[in-house]
């Protein structure tokens, strides 16, 4: 847990690019399996099966992790198209899309909710990395007493149920005439979000070359040229992969949302929870759709971008 | 950036800096030659980069001053010094290509995109690299970044040029290379440059002047010949690689020491003796080494001082001679002449054209470099006598307590 403060959660950035699904256990099996069966191919024909496969198999794993990130998905999609979709039965038996004309009807609340929690992540995500940015950057650079603990300090409200804080600030926030505000859901949201964000850019600095800075400044940069030319274009790219975390947490946040926003802050995942407690199965998909496809493209496009940004930023070519 | 004509001084008064309990530069008074190369040579941690990050501006001195000529540059920003650092591990930017990263300083003036493309563009063929413009970092050899650094710094034209050791991480033969192109820029622009080493060879031939600095402490700012042949303290003679230190004692044209009285070193007629003695360094490569009571070897190398035999006394081994502490100036340059003392021959080690021998005299034992064949004939524990000229000794004021 302590390494998280030196080291970023993510392999670096590059390691998005790869298919989608950095660190996936599956990848390192994968390695090993092909090398063996190559072992025991006959000398004399290895070349021929080797070349192949060796160029195929990068492009076969990423279909794999694809395939299983994509999969989970695949019976809500059949279920959000479904009128009647029961047990036993692979495919629906009537199909309708009664489900979507109900979610996406302008009066449904699907919109609001999506506005809204659109509105709460990007808040957090821009109240984290103002956090984050000045703190990120002196736990990834300097060395003082007590770093450690800071970092401990800073994992708690990861570890801490987020309904228990939630329960706990409240009613702090019910006297600050915070609670049921989407203010109040933003400040709730900072909770889980920011450690994770300080500690990511924690390593994206204390991966930085930041002797750049000096030696733009005896080039004649003054400080904010500095901060624009130099380390604007070092730490982005890190930062960007921060940014989408904090995003991401508060994108999925249910509990403090329900207990803080007391149902009059309605997100994504509050329409979802209401939705399955309704019982209509097609229409709660849908919503678990809606909810999914924001993050995921949000996902890839964060992936895609950083990985071109990385290509053009040194590295290999 | 500043008037040509007469490159302004760069001074150091007083320059201390401490980090808490550690005292990186201490007291340090420097006038750097305008328009030439000074070196800045010290062991490893001795404050050499501390004291180019003061001139920079990166770090703010303890105490002290630091001027270019009337200008007082202490609390002057980095960037409006018109200094500039290039650090040895080059720091390009990963971002920019050799062209961009070149321009950068010129874009931070705010020199538009033509202008300052073409300068860059310019320079960097000036320093070897037409054609590859475009590359970034990783698609440079550490030689090739070197010159983008160099070029980088060069565009701007800065009054003072200071480079951390510049040849530190390249291979032996790009080292040459690129110190003659180091030395070729500088001409050109007769620009005051100020080189950081460690390697001592480095720092005698790439200076103009030599700044020896050991422990905080600027010791000797000279040519480097003088910083050779006449070291300040005993501990630029060890810096610069003297093995053996013998206490003596001045006494007219001579220096009594534990080996015997040897020439009072003929340049320093002003020299005076400091209390509590001198201390004796003996030039290695100019000793002669030769059997007893054969004569002496024909002295190619040496001065006017060499005058021949007939003016040395008998060989006189033992600090018999010790006599008072000679104090006020000693007498001027009178050929001394030469000593000599007899010891046993302890080891030789073959170093191509020269030899390195080791002789005994009196329990000390003398480093000495002879051309390769001179000795021959004589093997280990042969006996052998030194022939000292007064160009081969020095004397340094004793250190306190040694």
């Amino acid at each position: 847990m302590s390494e998280l403060g030196t080291r970023p959660l993510l392999p670096g950035t590059p390691g998005l690019n790869r298919g989608g699904a950095p660190g996936h256990p599956a990848a390192g099996h994968a390695g090993s399996g092909r090398s063996s069966a190559v072992d025991t191919t006959p000398s004399d024909r290895s070349t021929d099966v080797e070349g192949p496969a060796r160029r195929l198999a990068p492009t076969l794993w990423a279909l794999l992790v694809v395939v299983l990130l994509l999969l989970p998905f695949l019976p809500l999609v059949l279920a959000s198209f479904s009128r009647a979709y029961f047990h036993p039965q692979v495919l629906p038996e009537t199909w309708s899309l009664r489900a979507w004309a109900l979610v996406l009807a302008p009066g449904a609340g699907t919109w609001a909710a999506l506005r809204d929690s659109v509105v709460v992540a990007l808040a957090v995500t821009a109240v984290s990395l103002v956090v984050a940015i000045p703190a990120g950057r002196v736990l990834g650079t300097r060395r003082f007493r007590g770093r450690r603990a800071v970092e401990v300090l800073l994992l708690l409200p990861v570890l801490v149920p987020g309904i228990a804080v939630a329960i706990g600030l409240h009613v702090t926030f019910l006297r600050l005439g915070l609670a049921g505000s989407l203010p109040g859901v933003v400040l709730v949201h900072l909770v889980p979000a920011t450690p994770y964000v300080v500690l990511l850019s924690a390593g994206v600095f204390a991966n930085a070359d930041l002797g750049l800075e000096a030696q733009a400044r005896t080039l004649g940069a003054r400080p904010w040229q500095v901060a624009w030319s130099v380390t604007r274009p070092l730490v982005a790219p890190g930062l960007a992969v921060a940014a989408l975390f904090g995003f991401l947490v508060s994108w999925g946040q249910y509990a403090t949302t329900l207990v803080v926003g007391g149902g009059r802050v309605v997100t994504l995942p509050i329409l979802l929870f209401a939705s399955a407690a309704g019982g209509d199965v097609a229409v709660t998909a849908a919503t678990a759709l809606v909810h999914a496809a924001p993050a995921l493209a949000l996902l890839v496009v964060t992936a895609r971008v950083l990985g071109r940004g990385t290509a053009t930023l040194g590295g290999e070519r | 950036m500043t008037d040509r004509t007469l490159p302004a001084v760069l001074h150091l008064d007083a320059v201390t800096k401490r980090y808490g309990a550690v005292t990186a530069l201490d007291d340090v008074h420097l006038a750097v030659a305008p328009g030439r190369i000074s070196t800045l040579v010290g062991p490893s941690g001795c404050g050499k980069s501390t004291l180019l990050s003061v001139v920079a501006g990166l770090t703010a001195p303890t105490a002290g001053r630091v001027r270019l000529g009337a200008r007082d540059l202490t609390d002057v920003a980095p960037e409006r010094r018109g200094v500039v650092l290039v650090f040895q591990e080059q720091r390009l930017f990963p971002f920019l290509t050799a062209v961009e990263d070149v321009a950068f300083g010129l874009r931070m003036r705010g020199v538009d995109r033509r202008e300052r493309t073409r300068r860059a563009a310019a320079m960097l063929e000036r320093v070897g690299l037409a054609g590859l413009e475009q590359r970034r970092p990783s698609e440079l050899s550490g030689g090739q970044r070197q010159r983008v650094a160099l070029a980088r710094a060069l565009v701007l034209d800065p009054a003072v040029l200071l480079l951390d050791e510049p040849l530190g991480s390249l291979d032996p033969h790009l080292r040459d290379e690129l110190r003659d192109l180091v030395v070729g820029l500088q001409r050109e622009r007769e620009l005051t440059t100020v080189v950081v080493t460690h390697d001592r060879e480095e720092a005698v031939v790439l200076g103009d002047h030599l700044a020896v600095l050991l422990d905080g402490r600027l010791h000797q700012y000279a040519t480097p010949r003088e910083v050779v042949e006449r070291p300040s303290t005993a501990a630029v003679a060890r810096f610069l690689g003297a093995t053996e230190l013998l206490p003596g004692r001045r006494q007219g044209p001579w220096v009594h020491t534990a080996i015997g009285r040897l020439p009072a070193p003929a340049a320093a007629g002003g020299q005076v003796e400091p209390v509590g003695g001198v201390e004796v360094v003996l030039r290695r490569d100019l000793l002669r080494v030769r059997s007893p009571g054969s004569s002496r070897v024909g002295p190619s190398h040496t001065g006017p001082s060499d005058i021949g035999p007939s003016l040395t006394g008998p060989s006189d081994i033992g600090p018999s001679h010790t006599g008072p502490s000679h104090t006020g100036p000693t007498h001027t340059g009178a050929a001394a002449g030469m000593g000599e003392v007899t010891g046993t021959l302890v080891a030789t080690r073959y170093l191509g054209a020269r030899t390195r021998v080791t002789v005994a005299v009196d329990g000390h034992e003398l480093t000495i470099d002879v051309a390769t064949g001179e000795l021959e004939g004589h093997g280990i524990g042969a006996p052998v006598t030194v022939d000292v000229p007064a160009e081969a000794v020095w004397t340094v004021p004793r250190e306190p307590g040694g």
